[in-house]
């Protein structure tokens, strides 16, 4: 990359980087919001439950 | 043809049919990618004015048209989710918030990258470059906004105004360059006029520029899945479905 190096790895990494991140993210806001769904589930059988 | 579109607006089928596509453009995106970057870090030669450094440029170009088609895919589910309200739409928006902000992200880093060695300066607040950083700040804005409001219905209509009054700002930094003496170079590709640039560098950078199209659609179909599941937690077809089940 001769002396600009630094600025092409520099916009590669940070890029590369972003797409890791943004994956990463995506995955974990799917497990939180499977999680959060058991939870709600789990109020609704109980009230049922309850009511009945 | 009788796709029924509208029936895909609803979330239900459309948590499965995103669920069926991601896959398809994760993959397209990868393989693109692989394409893309071959040709531009291996294939092209380095430029005769800038040397090696031009290289940014796959990856510059295609976050900066990126960051701009995002923010009014953003304005274009805004309008539809006022105008026949539908629920979907307000999510496709909030889905496509994040990958738009780091695309406008990077474009302003790697601009920052190449403007160094090639302006010497990281910054200066030129027009284009200026108006690239106000459209950072409108994603932000949308998503803090958005998830400041608890209620969904008003947080969409919220988020839908900023998104519809913010696309303003896209033309303007489309014509940016065209409208005010900046420091930024022209258009490198246009409709009217033959590239100024060599066949295979044009080649690299549209092709990485479909990688990242592929990508975003990947990402926003992902994204929609979970925000689907949220909104829908107390559904019955929710519970039914086998990765609740398998959860609980």
């Amino acid at each position: 990359m001769g002396h600009h190096g630094f600025y092409v790895w520099g916009s590669y990494g940070v890029a590369a980087f972003v797409v890791v991140v943004e994956v990463v993210q995506a995955r974990m806001a799917r497990r939180q919001a499977l999680r959060e769904v058991c939870q709600a589930q789990q109020v609704d059988m109980d009230e049922r439950g309850a009511s009945s | 043809m009788s796709i029924r579109w509208f029936h895909y607006a609803a979330p239900q089928p459309f948590y499965g049919l995103a669920g069926k596509l991601w896959p398809w453009f994760a993959a397209l995106a990868l393989v693109l990618a692989l394409i893309g970057l071959t040709i531009g870090l291996v294939l092209a030669p380095a430029d005769a004015v800038q040397g090696e450094g031009y290289r940014i440029i796959y990856v510059h170009v295609p976050t900066s048209w990126m960051s701009m088609i995002i923010y009014l895919a953003m304005a274009f589910w805004s309008v539809l989710g006022l105008v026949f309200n539908t629920r979907l739409s307000g999510m496709m928006t909030r889905a496509l918030a994040p990958t738009g902000a780091l695309c406008a992200f990077l474009s302003l880093w790697t601009g920052a990258l190449w403007g160094k060695p090639m302006w010497g300066t990281w910054w200066v607040w030129d027009a284009r470059l200026t108006s690239e950083l106000i459209l950072l700040f409108l994603y932000l804005g949308y998503m803090a906004l958005t998830s400041a409001i608890d209620d969904p219905r008003r947080s969409d209509r919220a988020g839908a105004l900023v998104a519809i009054l913010g696309a303003v700002n896209v033309p303007i930094i489309y014509f940016s360059v065209k409208w005010w003496n900046t420091l930024h170079q022209g258009a490198s590709v246009s409709v009217t006029q033959s590239p100024s640039m060599a066949q295979t560098m044009l080649w690299g950078m549209l092709i990485m520029a479909l990688a990242y199209w592929m990508m975003a659609i990947a990402l926003v179909l992902y994204r929609v899945r979970s925000l689907i599941l949220w909104r829908e937690r107390h559904a019955d077809w929710v519970r039914q479905l086998p990765e609740v089940r398998g959860m609980a």
